[in-house]
């Protein structure tokens, strides 16, 4: 079951996501993302990959796609909480990861 | 000591199915003792070859999809077939960040993925017949 889970701070909002991100899972977590980013309008958006426990290229878009929300929002999106094996994906798209991010 | 299986396996393609796929070729799997990056490695590529199938091979309708997993000689031999509306230029379709799919959030990414995790990948397909994907990784000394 894949989840995302909020926690707003001052201007920076933090997704937790968590379980399985494939085509099926990222489909239903998009749309919520999105409207919790448009709803808080963050400076920063932290997407935290601790809790997954698969990823497949679905990720990517995932990303990918968040990043074009932010952009328009003007907040800087981070990806954390990343482990081999999502880095793994992640790093074929070029996306680099930070381990800390205090705003 | 050398050890044969296979298994045959055929559903529909209904997004559900693609967690369906990677836990059944893991389960597959484990008889050989794979190292858990080996077994991600495996369901990572089998969800790339079935998404494909449920977004591209079926666009508008559920059809079947067909997976035979084969070990021998240490080398496990993955096929995911489609009998779908076909790709018209492979090598496009294998560019990284290539897609058809411009609605949805699909990266382009699939088959780079599915070559990054498995030794070999090969795609053959004629359109309006379907698409076959090969994969093959080497999971033990054989």
């Amino acid at each position: 079951m894949t989840k995302a889970e909020f926690l707003q701070e001052k201007g920076k909002l933090t997704v937790y996501l968590s379980g399985e991100i494939d085509h099926h899972g990222a489909g239903k977590i998009r749309y919520d993302i999105d409207s919790r980013i448009l709803k808080a309008m963050p400076r920063v958006v932290v997407m935290d990959f601790s809790g997954v426990t698969f990823m497949d290229s679905s990720g990517i878009g995932l990303v990918l796609a968040r990043s074009k929300v932010c952009r328009d929002c003007s907040a800087s999106l981070y990806v954390a909480g990343v482990d081999r094996q999502t880095g793994k994906i992640l790093s074929l798209a070029g996306i680099r990861t930070i381990q800390n991010i205090n705003v | 000591m050398s050890k044969e299986n296979y298994y045959k396996l055929s559903f529909p393609s209904r997004s559900v199915n693609e967690s369906f796929a990677r836990m059944t070729i893991a389960s597959f799997c484990m008889q050989f003792d794979p190292t858990i990056e080996q077994i991600n490695d495996i369901k990572t590529a089998v969800s790339e070859a079935v998404t494909n199938c449920v977004v591209h091979a079926y666009p508008d309708s559920i059809g079947t999809i067909y997976i035979t997993a084969t070990i021998k000689n240490g080398v496990l031999k993955i096929t995911v077939k489609d009998k779908g509306i076909g790709i018209p230029d492979i090598s496009r379709a294998m560019e990284p960040m290539f897609t058809t799919d411009s609605g949805s959030e699909r990266a382009g990414l699939g088959f780079a993925v599915m070559q990054a995790f498995m030794d070999k990948v090969k795609v053959y397909s004629t359109p309006g017949k379907g698409t076959r994907v090969v994969m093959t990784k080497t999971i033990e000394q054989g």
